[in-house]
């Protein structure tokens, strides 16, 4: 992993994120909408991305159908973080339509904790 | 009979379901800043950002929980709730000094408008106008887009004072309305994204016990809610 793409509303979490990811040696950049996504989609191929569900005004399917419209952004693997995991709902196949790698619950999961097992998921 | 009751039953869930999501977030905070913090104090090196985000969660949580006991509170009540003059010039300052914190770590610019020489005095509650305000502007400051600043706009019609919260977020649909208005349907069984609409039910819970009237205007990019409150009087308080 190089270069992530956190999409979170945020800026506590957002922050944190950035952080870890940095401790991990992985560089990243913050995007706190669908839009903002969108462009920094444009501007660079993020190796991975960190997704908010309930972002504002789009949520996190509307944000991966938006993605996924772009051709060469289909196979970026999808880390779905939120706090309300219960409500997040999608089935497997969508999940595999979405490239989402794994979904973690923000009050269970820290930050740092987030980044280890991105790490662990990613490791053949 | 069963339809009505099963009816209120789902909103009662959906009411609690958004209580609990607007605790999580703020907890999750608190505990990933925490973890934070412990591995700071290994290490040696804390930052003062880091205290203040936990500071500011949990003063979130605790207002949070506040205003849900206020409004419980007020709807098993039957008594009048107690009003007196304030100062809308000083409550609207203190408001927006509260929010600080919040509006830096959103970079999101808090302006007040339309204050005048000279305070204008308006009948109201406190600690009741203080968090109906700062749950109004909470929420702008949360789901607003763009740089454009939040504006709290104070102005004069005759015999009242308009308080005019304006963000640049998305434009409210009819269910978030009736949660302003006090009604449970307002919490959606299932979000689809933003707000779970408990800080605008709160909002409507405590002006309503105020007798001051709420109003609302979607606009061009954004949302204008607007406070009535009627005038005491027109003197200087300072």
């Amino acid at each position: 992993m190089s270069y992530i793409l956190i999409v979170e509303d945020n800026p506590s979490y957002s922050k944190l994120l950035k952080r870890s990811l940095s401790r991990a040696g992985t560089k990243s950049i913050i995007a706190s909408n669908g839009y903002d996504a969108i462009n920094q989609l444009d501007k660079k191929r993020p190796s991975a991305i960190i997704l908010d569900f309930y972002l504002s005004p789009h949520n996190a399917p509307e944000i991966l159908n938006e993605i996924r419209s772009y051709g060469d952004s289909i196979d970026i693997p999808v880390y779905i973080y939120s706090s309300h995991i219960d409500d997040v709902g999608l089935t497997r196949q969508q999940c595999e339509n979405y490239s989402i790698k794994a979904i973690f619950d923000k009050s269970k999961v820290a930050p740092a904790e987030l980044v280890d097992k991105m790490a662990s998921l990613d490791t053949p | 009979m069963r339809r009505v009751n099963a009816t209120s039953d789902m909103a009662a869930d959906s009411f609690l379901h958004a209580i609990v999501h607007d605790l999580k977030a703020p907890l999750g905070v608190i505990r990933s800043y925490s973890l934070e913090l412990e591995q700071a104090l290994s290490e040696g090196v804390v930052e003062q950002s880091d205290i203040q985000a936990i500071t500011s969660a949990s003063e979130e949580s605790i207002k949070l929980v506040q205003d849900l006991l206020a409004v419980f509170k007020l709807q098993k009540s039957q008594t009048e709730l107690p009003l007196a003059p304030l100062s809308i010039d000083r409550e609207l300052r203190i408001v927006k000094d509260e929010l600080s914190g919040v509006s830096k770590n959103y970079q999101r610019e808090i302006k007040i408008r339309g204050l005048k020489r000279g305070s204008t005095a308006v009948m109201a509650n406190q600690w009741y106008l203080r968090r109906s305000l700062s749950n109004l502007l909470q929420n702008a400051i949360k789901y607003s887009h763009g740089k454009k600043p939040i504006v709290l706009k104070s102005i004069q019609t005759k015999g009242f004072t308009e308080l005019q919260v304006i963000d640049n977020g998305p434009e409210l649909s009819n269910v978030d309305l009736l949660s302003l208005q006090g009604s449970l349907s307002g919490f959606k069984t299932k979000r689809s994204a933003g707000s779970s609409n408990l800080g605008l039910y709160l909002t409507g819970r405590m002006v309503e016990a105020m007798n001051i009237e709420v109003l609302y205007q979607p606009q061009d990019k954004g949302n204008v809610f607007m406070l009535r409150i009627p005038n005491i009087q027109q003197l200087s308080l300072f």
